[in-house]
């Protein structure tokens, strides 16, 4: 059980210090996020990720605790990075923009 | 007669020279510099000879990845073996002079 | 950071992870199954009860004693294994003067031997990882070592070279080419990070008294006898204390586990052994089968025949310490059930990572020729081949694997080896198909065999068991519904696979149009 929440601060975590990047911000939010914010997001995420080292530690000791939470952290890394890809806000973004033909997205690069 | 000698000086510093560098070098760097940290680590006393070759063990990869890194990055690879060599044969002379014999021999 | 410095370390971030790359994915795809080698175990000897309560330990060494004195009366060496939640039967295994080892599972309730069919199991395909089957032992720690060496070299210049990595943690642009495989390259590599440097460096360190001999040599004398010596020194193993030869009777074996579950708890002991069975010298070892975290788990030593404690095994000390600690890290053997999938969650990233940047090699370079027009070098050839049969072809093979122990004679002779075969002869047949049909063709066509060989597994199992998948759910035996479950995701996965591939043909077909009436006015 312990280690679910663990798993829930990780993935806040991350997802924190994912709206503290410019580009996932204005993905979800149109505009780069105000300096304020940004700093704000970021140590947020900080500390949710260090809580969830402390509860990993709390579910599995203090020499195992640490190799869970960096098992959670590679799965709720990579959940939120498919969130932000596939998720339902990307998604109506994309077609809010009108999404362009797969080509010439990849042609103005 | 005169071709041999640019196409030795080529060959030494081609791409297969470095690989060569790194994959061989780069292991007798690593003997070499555990080889030292070893005999120093039992020498000083920090550790007994048995912990001094076991860390020296464990840390021989790290030697072994820096040296070959090292080798890839620099500009040519006569310039990588020189350092290879002399860094090599430095550590290796060192180290056995400062090797303390371990267990009941 | 200079940029020069990054730049030099490109070619060198490709080249050592294309060298090695298709041993690596062998590696970390057989490995990472070899997180679940009991469980898979179980599921390739189904003859084994499902059992989730045992008897009391007491009862159980009694049955095992008398199996061992009925079928080994002689033995100098026996061991007598517990069943727990991950292998629910008792296990004896014995050595006869003659050095020959013996093996024997046990039901539990009634000490009676277990028939089960002749297979490698889960440990084959975990020991694969390392012993390469086929090879000589010595030979294929050396190659696997190297193979390490240069994932170690890969994962550093990688970090240097993806400067980005960090910053790019979160990105991934789908259906973009080039751009969608460096992502997902970059976000396996980045995430589990941790989890790639210490299963490369202890990987490293698990065989390092074989490929760094000449260090232990230069403190401790040369040889094999240096070795020892240093052994003894370091790892503080406790000495071998040889048959006197002269008979003794060893103490009733119930002593050892009352006087071990005193000291633990009931139900803690793994294993009993004794070396030197009947002689003066004999040694009893009792084991704790709580795990010891990153430690060791603590072991008893008795004099067999006096009863007498003879020292304790715990915790190691000095800089074994530190090795412990990794190699308890890679095995993962401390693990609960939870940790065990994120290890085998991570394994697999760090499969997909390697395959993702095979590949990625591949689109790069197919990319420069469709845009310069010029048809495609040999390499190119080669290498999208080679990827095809082993990013593919190899989980295919171990589908086949599967299918053998199901479907093999029970009473074949060299069962066991003939499952082995199997994956290596379809493994080899996928390479022709690979090298035979046209590039996109073999994509398709492996994956999907890929996606009904795992697809139907749970169908061969329902029908060549009694242990289907609806049998497992309907009773609680998650470790068998979870492999069906998990061929089912695997298959799902290849299909997946399969409609990716076909819409990527189709794409590529209309592309060609459009680029022909684009040009046209031009």
């Amino acid at each position: 059980m312990m280690a679910l929440g663990a798993l829930a601060l990780a993935l806040s975590g991350f997802a924190a210090l994912a709206l503290a990047m410019d580009k996932h911000h204005r993905d979800l939010f149109g505009s780069p996020p105000p300096r304020g914010r940004a700093i704000a997001l970021r140590a947020v995420g900080w500390v949710l990720l260090s809580m969830s080292l402390a509860a990993s530690g709390a579910s599995s000791g203090p020499s195992v605790g640490p190799v869970l939470w960096c098992g959670l952290m590679t799965v709720a890394a990579i959940l939120v990075a498919l969130v932000l890809t596939y998720g339902p806000s990307s998604r109506s973004r994309r077609k809010r923009a009108g999404a362009k033909p797969l080509r010439s997205a990849a042609g103005r690069r | 007669m005169t071709p041999l000698v640019p196409i030795i000086r080529r060959a030494a510093d081609s791409v297969w020279s470095r690989v060569v560098a790194a994959v061989l070098g780069g292991y007798g760097f690593a003997v070499a510099a555990s080889w030292f940290l070893a005999s120093v680590l039992a020498q000083t006393a920090i550790l007994q000879v048995g912990d001094s070759v076991h860390t020296g063990l464990l840390l021989s990869f790290a030697f072994y990845a820096a040296a070959v890194i090292r080798v890839l990055a620099v500009r040519s690879a006569l310039r990588a073996w020189a350092e290879l060599v002399l860094a090599t044969a430095v550590l290796l002379g060192l180290g056995s002079l400062l090797t303390t014999p371990g267990g009941t021999v | 950071m200079s940029r020069g410095f990054r730049q030099t370390m490109v070619p060198a971030h490709t080249w050592a992870g294309l060298t090695v790359g298709w041993m690596l994915y062998f590696i970390f795809l057989t490995g990472t199954a070899g997180y679940f080698d009991t469980e898979i175990d179980r599921w390739m000897r189904p003859e084994i009860p499902f059992a989730e309560t045992f008897p009391s330990r007491a009862e159980m060494l009694m049955r095992a004693e008398k199996r061992l004195g009925d079928v080994a009366p002689d033995a100098h060496e026996t061991w007598i294994f517990f069943p727990d939640k991950r292998s629910p039967f008792l296990e004896v295994s014995w050595e006869n003067a003659d050095h020959v080892w013996h093996e024997e599972m046990l039901d539990p309730e009634t000490g009676a031997p277990i028939r089960v069919r002749d297979t490698g199991g889960g440990q084959f395909l975990y020991q694969l990882h390392y012993r390469l089957h086929y090879l000589p032992p010595v030979l294929a720690f050396w190659l696997v070592s190297a193979c390490a060496m240069f994932m170690l070299v890969a994962i550093c210049t990688g970090v240097i070279v993806h400067k980005k990595i960090f910053a790019d943690l979160f990105t991934f642009r789908p259906r973009k080419g080039q751009r969608s495989w460096l992502d997902a390259h970059n976000v396996l590599g980045v995430t589990a990070l941790p989890f790639h440097l210490m299963i490369t460096y202890s990987g490293l360190v698990f065989l390092m008294f074989t490929t760094m001999p000449v260090l232990i040599n230069a403190f401790y004398g040369s040889g094999p006898e240096g070795q020892t010596r240093f052994f003894i020194d370091a790892l503080s193993r406790p000495t071998d204390s040889p048959p006197a030869g002269v008979a003794a009777q060893t103490r009733p074996l119930t002593e050892f586990l009352s006087e071990a579950e005193r000291r633990w708890g009931e139900g803690s002991v793994r294993y009993i052994s004794v070396e030197n069975a009947g002689d003066v010298n004999a040694v009893v070892e009792v084991n704790r089968s709580a795990s010891g975290g990153l430690g060791t788990a603590e072991t008893l030593l008795f004099h067999g025949a006096t009863g007498e404690r003879r020292g304790v095994v715990d915790q190691p000390a000095g800089a074994n310490v530190l090795r412990v600690a990794l190699l308890n890290l890679h095995e993962g053997l401390f693990a609960d059930t939870v940790l065990r999938w994120l290890y085998f969650l991570s394994g697999l990233a760090g499969t997909a990572m390697i395959a993702t940047g095979l590949h990625l090699w591949t689109v790069k370079r197919r990319q420069k020729n469709t845009s310069s027009g010029t048809p495609p070098a040999i390499g190119l050839s080669l290498v999208e081949r080679l990827n095809i049969g082993t990013i593919v072809g190899l989980p295919v093979g171990i589908a086949a694997y599967f299918w053998a122990n199901r479907l093999l004679p029970l009473e074949m002779d060299g069962r066991a080896a003939w499952e082995i075969h199997t994956m290596f002869l379809t493994w080899v047949a996928t390479f022709a198909v690979a090298a035979w049909r046209r590039r996109d063709g073999a994509w398709l066509e492996l994956s999907g065999l890929a996606a009904a060989a795992y697809g139907l597994l749970p169908v061969v199992n329902a029908v060549a068991t009694d242990r289907g998948l609806i049998v497992s759910i309907a009773r609680g035996d998650w470790v068998f519904a979870a492999f069906d479950l998990a061929a089912v995701a695997v298959g799902l996965f290849f299909l997946l696979l399969v409609r990716a591939v076909r819409r990527k043909r189709l794409q590529a077909a209309t592309g060609r149009i459009s680029e022909a009436a684009m040009e046209a006015p031009g």
